[in-house]
C-alpha cells in the first residue's frame, strides 16, 4: 500500500471546472481556511461524516518519519451533496485517495477539500458546470 | 372497517382538486408547494472590500491565484440545479431594484462602522465578527442559502407558513392579527403579520433582534429593521417576490430587493439541516478548544 505525504504549492493540474464566481455556502472560505497554504495528501479514508453544516472526510496519512496522522477535510453541505447523488457510503473507509485543498487558519491536520482522486483515476466533485450562485 | 376503493378514489380526487385549485377554503390564493428562491442577494453597486469573501475584481481574491486554483469547487454549491424545475423563470429585474443605481442610502457614520466591521472579520476580532451563518444563527429573511436549500410554503387557515430547508427553521405569518408583538420580544425571524391584496400576500415584519445579516457585505441589520414583503402569485409555479427594507438606524430611507420563488423539480424532498451538529468553524479559526 503506497502512501505519501506532501504539502505543495498547488500547481498541479486538477481536472475541476474552475469558477471565478463565489459559491454560496454556510461560511465564507477565507475566514476559516488559508488560500496561501495549499495541501495535497495521499492516504487511506478512515471515515466520512455527513454532518451539517459541512460533511467531513477523514484520512490517515503516513508521514516521512512513519507516524500516521489523521487529517480531516471539509466538504460541501450534506444537503448539496445528497442532491448531487452522493451518499454516506459513496467513499468507503479503506479507500485510497489523493486529496487537495487548503489548510485551516488554525493549522493542524485540517483543511478545506477541493478535489478527491480515487485509485482508478476518477476525480470526485468534478463535472459540474452550470452557475448556480445568485450572489 | 376497511375503506372501499371507491371511497379512496373520492378522497384522492378531492385532495388533487384541492391541490390544483386557485383558492383554498379560507379564500387564500393557493401558493402551497416547495420552491427555490432566486435574486434576493443583490450586490450594491460599490460594495466595500470584504476580507472574508473578496470579489473576483479584488487582487486578493482566491479566484485570482496565479495557478487558477480557488477553494470550493463550484460543484459543492450545485445542489440547487437538482432543485430547479423546468418552468420559465419570472422575467423582471432582480436583486436591489431601488434605488435604481444600487447605491444604498447608508447613514455615513453607519457606513463607516460597517466597513470597519468587515475589516475586523478576517482575522475575526472576536466572536461577534464571525459570520452569523457560521455561528449557526437562524438566517433571518435574507440568508436562506438560496442555492442549495428550498422553501416549503403551507397555508393552514388564517396563516402562511414558510419552512426553511436551511437551518431547519420556519416563519409563521399570521393573517388575522393586526398588531405586532410587544417591543421587548426580539426574534431572529421577526414577527410577521400579513394580508392578501388580490393575488399578492403582503407581509409586515418587525421585532427583529439585530442579529440578522443581509449578505456578506452587509453583515448585520439593526433591531429597528422593518420589512414589507410582497409575494405575488404569478402562476402555479411562480411567485414574484419583492421586499422593502427599512432600517432607520442604518439607512436614511428604505431600499428594495426583488426576486422570485420557483417550484422545484418533482421528487425533491426537504432534508434536515442541523447546523450546530457539526460546525467546526471556531476550531478551524481559533484551534482546538481546551479539554476540561
Amino acid at each position: 500500500m503506497h502512501m505519501k505525504f506532501s504539502v505543495a504549492v498547488a500547481g498541479a493540474a486538477l481536472v475541476l471546472v474552475l469558477s471565478s464566481q463565489s459559491v454560496t455556502g454556510h461560511h465564507a472560505f477565507a475566514a476559516e481556511f488559508d488560500v496561501n497554504k495549499p495541501v495535497k495528501i495521499n492516504g487511506t479514508v478512515t471515515k466520512v461524516e455527513f454532518t451539517n453544516p459541512h460533511a467531513w472526510i477523514y484520512v490517515d496519512v503516513k508521514e516521512p518519519d512513519g507516524n500516521v496522522v489523521n487529517w480531516r477535510f471539509e466538504l460541501g453541505a450534506p444537503n448539496a451533496l445528497i442532491r448531487l447523488g452522493w451518499r454516506v457510503d459513496t467513499i468507503k473507509a479503506g479507500t485510497e485517495v489523493e486529496i487537495a485543498g487548503f489548510r485551516a487558519k488554525a493549522g493542524g491536520p485540517v483543511a478545506n477539500g477541493r478535489s478527491i482522486k480515487l485509485p482508478d483515476g476518477r476525480e470526485l466533485f468534478s463535472g459540474g458546470s452550470a452557475p448556480t450562485s445568485d450572489r | 372497517m376497511r375503506p372501499s376503493n371507491s371511497l379512496i378514489a373520492i378522497v384522492l380526487f378531492a385532495s388533487m382538486a384541492r391541490a390544483q385549485s386557485a383558492r383554498l377554503p379560507d379564500g387564500q390564493p393557493n401558493m402551497q408547494g416547495m420552491y427555490t428562491r432566486t435574486g434576493v442577494k443583490g450586490l450594491e453597486s460599490e460594495p466595500p472590500f470584504n476580507p472574508i469573501d473578496p470579489g473576483e475584481k479584488n487582487p486578493l481574491s482566491v479566484s485570482n491565484r496565479g495557478d487558477g486554483l480557488g477553494p470550493y469547487p463550484r460543484i459543492f454549491g450545485e445542489g440547487g440545479n437538482v432543485l430547479r424545475g423546468q418552468q420559465a423563470r419570472a422575467q423582471r429585474p432582480t436583486g436591489i431594484v431601488f434605488p435604481a443605481d444600487k447605491k444604498l442610502p447608508w447613514r455615513p457614520e453607519e457606513e463607516a462602522k460597517r466597513r470597519q466591521f468587515l475589516l475586523d472579520m478576517n482575522p475575526p476580532k472576536d466572536l461577534r465578527h464571525i459570520e452569523l451563518n457560521s455561528r449557526c444563527a437562524l438566517p433571518g429573511p435574507f440568508e436562506g442559502e438560496d442555492g442549495n436549500n428550498p422553501y416549503t410554503i403551507l397555508q393552514p387557515p388564517g396563516q402562511v407558513v414558510i419552512l426553511y430547508d436551511y437551518n431547519h427553521t420556519s416563519r409563521v405569518i399570521d393573517l388575522n392579527r393586526r398588531e405586532h408583538l410587544g417591543k421587548n420580544i426580539r426574534l431572529f425571524m421577526g414577527d410577521s403579520i400579513g394580508h392578501w391584496e388580490g393575488n399578492t400576500l403582503v407581509v409586515d415584519t418587525t421585532n427583529f433582534n439585530g442579529r440578522v445579516a443581509y449578505s456578506r457585505e452587509i453583515p448585520y441589520l439593526s433591531d429597528a429593521l422593518h420589512t414589507v414583503e410582497r409575494f405575488t402569485v404569478v402562476d402555479e409555479n411562480t411567485i414574484d417576490y419583492e421586499v422593502t427594507i427599512d432600517d432607520p438606524q442604518l439607512f436614511t430611507g428604505p431600499w428594495k430587493v426583488a426576486g422570485a420563488f420557483s417550484k422545484v423539480s418533482k421528487g425533491v424532498e426537504s432534508l434536515e439541516f442541523a447546523c450546530a451538529e457539526g460546525s467546526q468553524t471556531l476550531q478551524n479559526i481559533f484551534g482546538t478548544p481546551p479539554t476540561r
